[in-house]
């Protein structure tokens, strides 16, 4: 059975797709099985799994107006390791187009049980928004990862983000809940990162994971190469935190899978 | 059989290791399990004597002949503690055949109290990169790394695709992404066993296989294994020490009786 999980945050550019496609590498690297969803029309996380965004037909939008399965429209990384359900712009029509449909914010969820036998993990790159994509992504999740910067303004975004997810939890999806917080980019020599981080233990405790990643040119440079950060340059600090985190991930889930 | 182990248990080891191997060429024969698959794996092409039948031991034997002989293979009984009906290795051993292939069942407990060794991160791991291959490649790389020949990989693929019970397949790539060791396990219910661990000649003795090993214990614990099983040829003295180190022992043993030369 997959275990599926959201990398949401309402804000943009903290490392939501960098997370999604190292912890997809990291995971298929200690050779589980990974299908990454990329519900972002920006592409971004297609693009960084060596996908050109432009070729994709299907794509991510005909699986959520159910004119391709999953299986039609994966396709796999291929220096990553895992398979891709791609997205490009047209998938910002989808909003629109869904809009008045039946089930609509259950049509990925729909898609994903046709393939829960073929993947150990599904990662959703929801995009920086609370709309009806990100929605298609908490409906069939067991679980959120919030990738965070600790600065100033970071708690903020994260309480609509928690709402949202209370929300979901209680109408839609029964099973959801925010597994950790993942802090990114992290710089432990500014000050006010430390404190922020300190905060966050504070208030979320258990839930925020064990890895940091810190702050690293390499993990910022991969995208370009089409290759995540973790297959780019395994060596370097940043690959190394986040295959620490897929063993984390691997780990909180499956104490999960094993029954009490 | 090692009474350190619940007998209870050992019949279900035993039982899992005939479904992980099923082929889709095998017959009932009164209470024998006929299988014929044209792999390399003997598992796949031998009699599984499991129980004791109502015919006469001749007519039985008579009828698995002709089996085999339609098939163009020859008949291989494989022989257990569990083996049925009682005395008949000595009834085969009586008619010519040769006792072959002797192998050991090991077993190891994986619940993380009893405190397995493969569980403890292995500094190792951190530069090695493992992926998960479907069956139809494994089959293909492993069957090239022995020397199998394209019937024998295509029987082992086709095994695995048909097989009642979930095969994982693991490979370590070297920076290239080219296997360097491979590696199966099949885990039905609270069973993991463990088949086809092998490391590529040029890559032996850096310890690949046995942290590929570890990695497939990790994925059968998370997929809800409490023991772990193998099966190693008795005269394969490096692997069973480097087994015993992971934490398995002997649980019983078995072998084949082989037709008589002709």
């Amino acid at each position: 059975m997959s275990r599926i999980f959201c990398i949401a945050n309402q804000k943009g550019g903290v490392g939501k797709t960098t997370t999604t496609v190292n912890l997809a590498a990291g995971l298929a690297r200690l050779g589980r099985k990974v299908l990454v969803v990329d519900l972002d029309p920006q592409g971004n996380a297609t693009m960084g799994s060596g996908i050109d965004k432009r070729t994709l037909d299907p794509s991510v939008y005909d699986v959520l107006l159910e004119s391709a399965s999953i299986v039609e429209a994966r396709r796999p990384s291929p220096k990553g390791g895992y398979d891709v359900v791609g997205a490009n712009r047209e998938l910002a029509g989808a909003e629109v187009e869904l809009v008045g449909v039946e089930r609509r914010d259950r049509r990925l969820r729909s898609a994903l049980a046709a393939v829960d036998e073929a993947y150990d993990f599904v990662l959703i790159d929801c995009p920086p928004s609370l709309s009806l994509l990100t929605l298609n992504g908490l409906a069939c999740a067991h679980g959120v990862v919030v990738p965070m910067q600790c600065e100033y303004f970071a708690l903020e975004g994260l309480s609509d983000l928690v709402n949202t997810i209370k929300q979901v939890h209680a109408n839609i999806n029964p099973q959801l809940e925010v597994i950790g917080i993942l802090r990114v980019m992290f710089d432990s020599r500014i000050t006010l990162q430390a404190q922020v981080s300190e905060q966050l233990k504070a208030h979320f405790g258990a839930r925020v994971f064990d890895t940091v990643i810190p702050r690293n040119v390499r993990l910022a440079e991969a995208p370009s190469y089409g290759m995540p950060g973790l297959v780019f340059d395994p060596a370097s600090k940043g690959a190394l935190a986040f295959l620490d985190f897929a063993r984390e991930m691997a780990a909180r889930a499956d104490a999960r899978s094993v029954p009490a | 059989m090692n009474s350190a182990f619940a007998p209870g248990l050992l019949s279900r080891v035993e039982d899992a290791g005939i479904n992980a191997s099923a082929p889709r060429e095998q017959l009932w024969v009164d209470g024998w399990l006929v299988r014929f698959s044209p792999g390399k794996a003997k598992r796949a092409r031998c009699v599984q004597a499991v129980a004791a039948g109502r015919m006469s031991l001749d007519e039985r034997l008579a009828r698995c002949a002709a089996i085999y002989a339609g098939v163009g293979l020859p008949p291989y009984f494989r022989i257990t503690p569990f083996s049925l009906p009682a005395g008949l290795d000595e009834q085969l051993a009586a008619r010519g055949m040769a006792r072959i292939d002797d192998t050991r069942v090991m077993v190891a407990s994986l619940d993380a109290d009893t405190a397995p060794a493969f569980v403890e991160e292995d500094g190792n791991l951190e530069s090695m990169s493992f992926r998960a291959v479907d069956g139809d490649a494994f089959a293909e790389w492993i069957g090239l790394q022995r020397g199998s020949s394209a019937e024998a990989r295509l029987a082992h693929a086709e095994r695995i695709r048909h097989s009642p019970v979930r095969h994982r397949a693991l490979c370590v790539l070297d920076p290239g992404g080219r296997p360097m060791a491979g590696g199966q396990v099949v885990v039905e219910g609270e069973l993991a066993g463990l088949y086809d661990i092998f490391s590529v000649e040029a890559m032996r003795g850096r310890g690949l296989a046995s942290a590929l090993f570890r990695q497939l214990l990790r994925l059968a614990m998370a997929d809800g294994a409490r023991v772990a099983y193998l099966q190693v040829e008795a005269s394969n003295a490096p692997a069973r020490r480097v087994y015993e180190r992971l934490g398995f022992a002997d649980a019983y043993a078995y072998h084949y009786r082989s037709p008589p030369a002709a």
